[in-house]
């Protein structure tokens, strides 16, 4: 293998002819370096218009990254790609992200990723090891959840296998089912447990203890301990908290990482060792509760009110995660609806019990029933949310307010999504961030949105930053104070799009935790701007990137490799499915609403106003060299990135003229 | 004297110690390179983690057939005289922490050898699992 860090093998299983194959990583690189990066040049290869995500041929990509299980700080994670099962209107190419330890597991058993085609004539799943792959026998796994399929699976090869399983709800091609490893780390967004149940692939188990090699140890070694040591906290924020004594003590809170590599005390990654169950009485129950999973409790004097308390809401999380459902479409999504259509006097039971959202013995009925496709009710919300409503026929109205579009509830977008709190201007960035991805586009949204909300004072009143030091930051990253400032309006709005767009693309190609990077702000610094050694807080990656692997590249590279990406994808969704600006702008009437919070600079709350909108998304047009009637990447635009070809494919779809 | 102070019940699972132990020691990511090991509890989240106590009188020092086991005086670090050692194996076997590793029957054994005073793992683990002190005792 010419360059460092990578495995150099990539797996092709063909699950309905038994053939597997090893492909050279490097056919692949420089260019396509990686996760997110990689998996767009396959797409585009190996995807044929009219491919659904349940067809045999689509393709189920998993891939790591340079980064992934090396020294490099929060580099644990593993992305998905393929046709997703949960994107709406269309199942249309999107992706998914997971961390534990799995990825740095596969690395070291000689592989970069695999490309997984076909269906299996009975329950299989892969077993790799050291360089080898075999398709097992799954019959005895099949129905089973996350958590006992893992652990069979480690009993019969050892503790120290990693196993991605997907449960019932993956098995019975359930649209929000994920396909997890340990106890909380998901692909969970896009449906591709779905995807893995409709090859009839219960589960990918490696193990490994293959070297990777470093281009440079020694400047390797010493760019991980200072980003390592400057990254002290989630990015989003500018203080660590503390645990919680009274769980402590209760329930045995303790910190987990959530990837391999992590060197934070996260807000939101916490492990629980013993909490008595509520409906397995007797049973204690541990495992780790991360990000949105921390709401299944209910908080009180909010939109998310409802009162399991903390054992309930731990016992239901846990069921969720071994049914294998998709927490953020069940807390942010689906019980939000329910509860809309009991207020609203439209539903009162489902499948003949009734909707109370207090009770654990009812979220149990639902989520299982969702799992296993029971009953009338619960097998359309199989279908997710946004499907169910159309089978049902109800609720219409009510998910205009949730889901934002394209099958997801919201995320980070200050309308649908209460729990977190994101005012004007700044769902501006979130509504064209979503307008121009297939799924949620939240690894963009939390490196603006989340990031600029927890720096602030409103937020964080005792440690975060002033207004005129986070514009002086924000005027160093984007250019312009005004596309950080509270009171810009849709001024400077395109542009954090366009530069968190890449970004993002960074980090599920490299691969690094979404929630610690790009580093911007720090309280490491006298200006707060982030930086160590001699390196800049954005260029951390790339220094990461060049040690490891020997690639020599400068920010720049990256960049253009990055945005590559974009145009590929965009290529994809336009020569697949048609994707057009008339698709982009369907974001627009959920922003039409008034937003949940207020900024309050202004005093008062904000709803979109389209028109100025639709300027913004030119200029996001423009940023990106695509043809603002149509949305499409022009042919220049296409060449510039060396894409010649493909814009033939689309040639007379992109040749639009103002 | 400084000495490595392990607490498992703060380790978080992120094994920074092992991949900064082995890349500072082999010059990339050999897992089997790391002197420190984490053994992960993936369900009941208590993880337990092999390293070398530095023992005032080890029992590596004792099944050395060849005095090869040497005490650095920087560091205070137990280390292997790598030119004289017979590779036999004895120090593996009589390690009851197993911090002794074999590298093959070609190869002598190796473990920590605190990273010349500073250790790595210390550095790397930012929850206090482990951590680098004076002992005053």
């Amino acid at each position: 293998m010419k360059y460092g860090g990578y495995a150099g093998k990539l797996l092709r299983v063909n699950l309905s002819t038994g053939v597997i194959e090893q492909q050279d990583t490097m056919d692949y690189l420089p260019d396509w370096y990686g996760g997110r990066a990689m998996a767009a040049r396959i797409a585009w290869d190996e995807i044929p218009p009219g491919t659904g995500a349940f067809n045999p041929e689509n393709p189920l990509i998993i891939l790591t990254g340079p980064l992934t299980g090396t020294a490099a700080p929060f580099s644990g994670r593993t992305t998905v790609c393929g046709i997703s099962a949960q994107g709406y209107p269309v199942e249309w190419y999107s992706r998914s992200s997971f961390g534990g330890h799995w990825g740095p597991e596969l690395k070291h058993a000689g592989f970069d990723g695999m490309i997984i085609t076909g269906k299996a004539s009975r329950p299989v799943f892969l077993k790799i090891e050291n360089r080898t792959c075999t398709i097992e026998d799954a019959s005895e796994l099949w129905g089973m959840g996350i958590y006992a399929s893992q652990k069979r699976i480690m009993q019969q090869y050892g503790k120290d296998w990693r196993v991605f399983s997907i449960g019932p709800a993956g098995e019975n091609k359930v649209r929000i089912a994920i396909a997890a490893t340990e106890t909380e780390s998901a692909s969970g967004q896009g449906g591709y447990g779905a995807v893995m149940g409709s090859k009839n692939l219960k589960a990918i188990a490696v193990h490994g203890t293959l070297p990777l090699e470093v281009a440079e140890p020694e400047r390797f070694t010493e760019v991980c301990r200072l980003v390592r040591n400057e990254a002290h906290a989630s990015h989003g924020w500018p203080h660590t908290p503390e645990l919680d004594n009274d769980r402590v003590k209760r329930f045995g809170q303790r910190y987990q990482a959530c990837t391999q590599g992590c060197a934070v005390r996260c807000y939101d990654a916490r492990f629980y060792t013993t909490v008595p169950a509520v409906l397995q009485t007797g049973k204690k129950l541990s495992g780790q509760v991360d990000c949105i999973a921390g709401l299944f409790p209910g908080f009180e004097e909010s939109f998310y009110n409802w009162k399991l308390g903390f054992e309930a809401g731990f016992e239901i999380g846990q069921i969720a995660n071994d049914e294998g459902l998709n927490h953020w479409e069940i807390l942010v999504g689906l019980i939000p609806w329910l509860r809309f259509l009991k207020e609203d006097g439209e539903l009162s039971r489902i499948d003949g019990m009734e909707i109370d959202l207090d009770s654990p013995v009812f979220w149990a009925f639902l989520l299982r029933g969702i799992s296993r496709r029971e009953g009338e009710f619960r097998s359309a919300l199989s279908e997710g949310t946004v499907r169910a409503s159309k089978i049902l026929g109800i609720g219409g109205d009510r998910l205009k307010q949730l889901f934002p579009a394209w099958g997801y509830a919201g995320h980070w977008d200050g309308h649908g999504d209460r729990i977190n709190y994101v005012f004007f201007p700044y769902w501006i960035v979130s509504a064209l961030q979503w307008a121009v991805d297939t799924r949620d586009p939240i690894s963009s949204a939390h490196g603006y949105g989340q990031n600029i909300m927890g720096w602030s004072r409103i937020c964080s009143p005792e440690h975060g930053l002033e207004w005129d030091r986070i514009k002086k930051i924000s005027a160093r990253i984007y250019g312009s104070e005004t596309c950080a400032d509270p009171l810009s309006g849709y001024t400077g709005k395109a542009y954090p799009v366009w530069w968190h767009g890449q970004r993002s693309v960074m980090k599920d190609s490299l691969t690094v935790g979404d929630q610690v990077f790009p580093r911007i702000y720090s309280r490491k610094t006298e200006d707060n701007f982030a930086r160590a050694g001699n390196m800049e807080g954005p260029s951390f990656e790339r220094h990461m990137f060049t040690s490891l692997t020997g690639i020599p590249w400068i920010d720049k590279d990256l960049e253009h490799a990055s945005k590559r990406v974009i145009q590929l994808e965009r290529a994809l969704l336009v020569r697949n499915f048609n994707r057009s600006r008339t698709d982009d702008e369907s974001v627009i009437p959920y922003y039409e609403m008034t937003e949940q919070q207020t900024n309050p600079l202004i005093g008062h709350q904000i709803a979109l106003d389209s028109r100025k909108f639709k300027t913004v998304m030119d200029e996001y047009y423009t940023l990106r060299g695509w043809d603002k009637k149509t949305g499409r990447p022009t042919a220049e635009t296409l060449k510039k990135f060396g894409l010649e070809k493909e814009a033939e494919k689309i040639g007379d779809k992109i040749v639009e003229k103002d | 004297m400084a000495k490595l102070t392990i607490r498992a019940d703060l380790c978080t699972g992120c094994l920074n110690c092992q991949t900064v132990c082995a890349l500072l020691h082999a010059g990339r990511q050999d897992r089997s390179a790391s002197a420190i090991r984490v053994e992960l509890e993936i369900f009941s989240g208590l993880n337990s983690i092999t390293f070398c106590r530095q023992c005032e009188k080890p029992e590596c020092l004792k099944a050395c057939p060849v005095n090869a086991i040497f005490k650095d005086k920087n560091t205070w670090a137990w280390k292997i005289n790598c030119d004289i050692c017979v590779k036999c194996g004895s120090c593996v076997a009589a390690c009851p922490f197993g911090a002794m590793f074999s590298s093959g029957a070609e190869k002598p054994p190796f473990k920590c050898d605190l990273c010349g005073g500073k250790p790595a793992c210390a550095e790397a683990c930012v929850f206090n699992a482990i951590t680098f002190e004076e002992d005053h005792e």
